[in-house]
């Protein structure tokens, strides 16, 4: 099925020089870092690594650690639940947008403005929005269960104890353990919404246009031409998407940062964030923990690519 | 051949004296404003000391430590480093720092023109490693047209617990049975509520850092009441009252009447306050009124190129003359109290550091630091504080108290202690 | 007909609501840009400053190296963008066009890069560029950006989703890869590479960690790092930090604005051939 059977040395040889450079040794640096108690502030030398050499400690150190315990599941949290919903709200929108209206150019860019706004601004700004007590989220859910409540009186009903706290206090949002997490995700699906709407529209923009008007030819509705012609031929960038969301997921950080510190109480404490703390954010840093966390990261991450490489032939077009 | 020769030398010669030129680096976080300070403090070093270049590294602060770890990895760190007091600890039991006493000795140097309390905050098992530019402590602010308004007199400054809580029941005003002013604004960090521990006669660990004492009566009860301002007398916003209003926020729209915050919030109420205002300070508790003195300075890496050039830069910066140019900024608190042996220079860094009022009794920011005492860091601080900073966060939304969550978490930052201790032999 | 009329209406007027709730965050950015320093109390909430105060911009470009700092970012988001519609075009082609052994596991391998967090890289590759002198130069900066493995993927999956007829025929009529891949593949390759440029000019418009530890100087630095001069533990300079970065958005968007040329080209090339 490929056009040229050999090695592409000089497509390659770019990339190969860059990664040898400056991908390789940092990444297998970092592995060796994950085996050792070196101390940052000790020039990082052959001798120092060496020296410092821990064996599996920093891998036992995480088995017992119950705030790394939950970071992890955290993250799984966040995972299933943003990587689906971000997949179909972006396919969704970049179905809309493939289209051509006027001002249709500007839509396209509104989507992606939050990319280009301070990830401060949009964070800060998205904690006024869901703060319990006047955020404009609350203030709609009490106003909503107080109309809902008022039904329920019309009818001489009992209010369900759900409704009366919808009325009357709502979500704690970031406050509040349980419904922090919820709140980061519907932040950060909002916030990454753009760029995953962009590359579905590159991809939607390949697809060529006489395989709709055969479809149409055929009498297929719009459900039918979407599934039988718009997905499959999609289904490489539907690839594409899925890894890259799948690895964005696990590596949730920013608005994490700016939100919410990873609290209330580690509810929004992801791996990522935990790592970072642990490199940057306490003092004196503790490199050795933070690069086997990366590594336990990479673990996971590896292994569901492997995975989804493995099932790409069963429904990717072209990888067959 | 010769001509060339004769070249070569002529090069040779030229570059002598620019290869003989020590160069300094000194890195340091600060705004835009302390970058033309520094530059400043160089140039006029540079005029008495022509073979020594400075240049200044700057980092933004919340990055400081990320870049100078990767310098340091790199077999590359700065000659003199800018170093606060809570990461000291964990920096000099590193041995990154030269210890001073051999130069302040040599140059017969005085370190007695600075405050005892930031001196002791830069000192590792009895050494002292870095010399300070600033203090920065805590004062309290109140909102002097509210104080009027409720009949009561300006606070005095011996004032204790009991006055404080009396003027903050008389300045919580409630309408139509909401709240709509308080008292006090209401901080959670745990540099805010030091004072009320240490006050009270408590302390967080003990002065070796062995034992846990949080949860010790004299700290729980200390920070019972100040926990006691928001949920038992409510003369301090709760959560939902303050909303999305910050602490600050609320003493400067004149929500609350008193806020205990540090020297940095002056700008901004000079300019954006629509009130009378002062300071005073920190009501007296059963030992006093005890606010914390942190602050931060520079000190000789243990990589420095050229040592005694680096020291000759310090002295220069951390002493009066540097303290002068920093003060003059208007920025920060100096580090230099008066001395009398050396008044004048003293005096000059003091006179300084007077703005035109408000706020009226300036002075405080000064006097408060005789008794203050630097936070209770140690080298695994930053991990104990998190644990201890988690522990009561259901406290300050009023679903635990003090003593049960100290408990709770002693064993854990005992934990930490006896791996430090273990680990100092 | 008049059925499928109002259901794009309905779909439109949804996108634009949608499209509107991102404008939120942008506009206040700006309204913070143009409040009186120290406004961020304010009560109630403005949202938009009565008296507008152009003067934090000019206090912006008067108190830092602001145009410095812009041309940084511009030759490091350009830079990348150059190197990733390059090497990482050429690579994606490669991927997904030659068939050699090993191939696959190659592809994995450089996906690997994309799963190990930066945090844990950025200390060793600092490490390594101040080896070769290169730390506060422009080097550091860009060449990290020669192998970027999203890059790669992303110009895969965009080949594979192209028919591959049109390269076959220029096979037959004796063209080598080198020129399919210049004549014929490459230019139907607009709309992805419209995709990618915009997306690596963003990402090295807002980089921010690699900038900060690899440069040392104020005047190396874009405008990511320099404006976090505002931005100090207590005292943060919201009004001039917001006024930089509303001038920081200009370039990403009119990128974006301009990059979407090409994806309408794309799409007429594709229905020429239908």
């Amino acid at each position: 099925m490929d056009v040229f059977r050999r090695f592409p040395w000089l497509f390659l040889l770019p990339s190969l020089v860059g990664f040898l450079a400056f991908n390789a040794g940092p990444i297998l640096l970092s592995l060796w870092i994950s085996f050792t108690r070196w101390d940052v502030f000790q020039p990082l030398t052959f001798h120092n690594l060496v020296a410092a050499w821990a064996g599996l400690e920093n891998y036992r150190r995480m088995l017992a650690d119950p705030v790394l315990k939950k970071a992890f599941f955290n993250t799984l949290y966040y995972v299933t639940v943003a990587v689906p919903v971000e997949i179909a709200v972006a396919l969704a929108v970049a179905l809309g947008l493939n289209r051509r209206f006027f001002g249709v150019r500007i839509v396209r860019t509104l989507y992606l403005l939050p990319t280009v706004t301070s990830v401060v601004a949009v964070g800060l700004l998205w904690r006024w929005v869901l703060n319990p007590y006047v955020g404009p989220v609350n203030l709609f859910l009490r106003w909503l269960g107080g109309r809902m409540e008022a039904v329920f009186h019309l009818l001489h009903l009992q209010v369900p104890a759900t409704l009366h706290w919808l009325a009357t206090q709502g979500p704690g949002w970031l406050e509040d353990p349980a419904w922090a997490m919820p709140g980061i995700i519907i932040a950060s699906v909002w916030a990454g919404l753009g760029f995953r709407m962009l590359i579905f529209l590159a991809g939607l923009q390949n697809i060529d246009p006489s395989y709709y008007e055969a479809a149409a030819l055929d009498g297929a509705n719009e459900w039918q031409k979407f599934v039988h012609v718009t997905l499959p031929l999609l289904s490489p960038t539907v690839f594409l998407n899925t890894i890259l969301a799948l690895i964005g997921g696990f590596q949730v950080f920013g608005l994490i940062y700016v939100m919410t510190g990873g609290g209330p109480l580690d509810a929004t404490n992801v791996l990522l964030f935990y790592l970072y703390q642990k490199a940057f954010g306490e003092f004196p840093p503790d490199m050795g923990y933070a690069s086997a966390i990366a590594w336990l990261l990479f673990l996971i991450l590896f292994g569901l690519t492997v995975l989804q490489w493995k099932l790409r032939k069963r429904w990717v077009l072209e990888e067959v | 051949m010769k001509g060339l020769k004769g070249l070569g030398l002529a090069m040779l010669l030229l570059l002598v004296p620019a290869l003989a030129k020590t160069t300094v680096t000194v890195a340091s976080w600060g705004s835009q404003s302390e970058i033309e300070l520094y530059n400043q403090a160089f140039k006029a070093f540079m005029a008495k000391n022509p073979d020594i270049q400075v240049k200044l590294l700057h980092i933004p602060a919340r990055d400081y430590w990320t870049k100078l770890t990767a310098m340091f990895a790199a077999g590359k760190a700065p000659d003199l480093i800018f170093i606060n007091n809570i990461n000291f600890p964990a920096f000099a039991a590193k041995g990154l720092l030269v210890p001073l006493g051999q130069y302040i000795k040599k140059d017969n140097f005085d370190t007695g023109i600075y405050y005892q309390g930031i001196l002791e905050a830069f000192k590792y098992r009895g050494k002292l490693y870095v010399l300070p530019r600033d203090v920065s402590n805590l004062v309290l602010y109140y909102n002097r047209d509210l104080f009027k308004k409720a009949g009561l007199p300006d606070p005095k400054p011996d004032w204790t617990w009991d006055d404080f809580l009396k003027a903050a029941k008389a300045l919580t005003v409630e309408k139509n049975g909401k709240r709509v002013q308080w008292g006090m604004s209401f901080y959670t960090y745990f540099l805010f509520w030091e004072p009320w521990v240490w006050s009270n006669g408590g302390r967080f660990f003990s002065p070796d850092h062995s034992k846990f004492l949080l949860n010790s009566p004299a700290s729980v009860e200390g920070l019972q009441f100040y926990v006691d301002l928001r949920y038992k007398h409510h003369v301090a916003p709760t959560p939902a009252e303050a909303a999305d209003q910050s602490a600050f926020g609320m003493f400067l729209n004149g929500r609350t009447a008193m806020i205990v915050d540090g020297r940095w919030r002056v700008p901004t109420l000079k300019k954006k306050a629509k009130f009378d205002w002062d300071i005073v300070p920190f009501p007296r508790g059963k030992a006093g009124s005890i606010v914390d003195i942190d602050g931060s300075g520079w000190g000789i890496t243990r990589t420095a190129r050229n040592k005694a050039a680096a020291w000759k830069v310090l002295k220069f910066l951390a002493g009066p003359e540097g303290a002068l140019i920093f003060t003059k900024g208007g920025l920060i608190i100096p580090a230099i109290g008066y001395d009398p042996l050396h008044p004048e220079a003293t005096n000059k860094v003091l006179k300084a550091f007077f703005t035109p009022p408000p706020p009226r009794h300036q002075q405080y920011f000064l006097t408060v630091n005789k008794d203050a005492v630097p936070t209770e860091t140690f080298e695994r601080f930053s991990e104990a504080i998190r644990l201890i900073g988690k522990a009561l966060q259901p406290v300050w939304q009023g679903k635990e108290d003090v003593k049960t969550a100290m408990d709770a978490v002693a064993p854990k930052v005992q934990k930490i202690l006896d791996e430090v201790k273990a680990g100092r032999k | 007909m008049k059925k499928t009329r109002l259901w794009d209406v309905i779909v439109i007027a949804l996108l634009v609501l949608g499209g509107l709730t991102m404008l939120v965050p942008f506009l206040w950015m700006l309204s913070t840009s143009l409040k009186e320093p120290g406004s961020l109390f304010d009560l109630p909430i403005q949202l938009w400053p009565k008296k507008l105060h152009w003067e934090n911009y000019r206090e912006v470009l008067r108190v830092v190296p602001f145009f410095r700092w812009y041309l940084n970012s511009l030759i490091l988001a350009g830079g990348l963008t150059f190197l990733n519609l390059t090497s990482g075009a050429m690579a994606g082609y490669a991927f997904a066009r030659f068939s050699w052994r090993g191939r696959d596991a190659m592809f994995l391998l450089s996906l690997i890069t994309l799963m190990i967090p930066a945090h844990v890289l950025i200390i060793p590759l600092f490490v390594i560029m101040s080896r070769l002198g290169w730390i506060d130069t422009y080097y550091a900066l860009l060449l990290p950006g020669l192998f970027d493995a999203f890059a790669i993927f992303l110009m895969r999956q965009h080949f594979l989703q192209v028919p591959k007829e049109l390269e076959e025929a220029a096979l037959i009529d004796g063209a080598g890869p080198w020129q399919i891949y210049w004549k014929v593949a490459l230019p139907l390759a607009a709309p992805a590479l419209a995709t990618l440029g915009t997306f690596t000019f963003l990402a090295g418009w807002n980089s921010f960690l690699w900038p900060l530890v690899a440069t040392n100087s104020i005047e190396m630095r874009p405008l990511t790092v320099g404006l976090a001069v505002f931005n100090t533990d207590f005292s943060t300079q919201w009004t001039l930090l917001m006024a930089g970065l509303s001038l920081a958005t200009v370039p990403p968007i009119l990128v974006f604005l301009f990059a979407q040329r090409w994806f309408i080209r794309g799409l007429t090339l594709g229905s020429l051939k239908g």
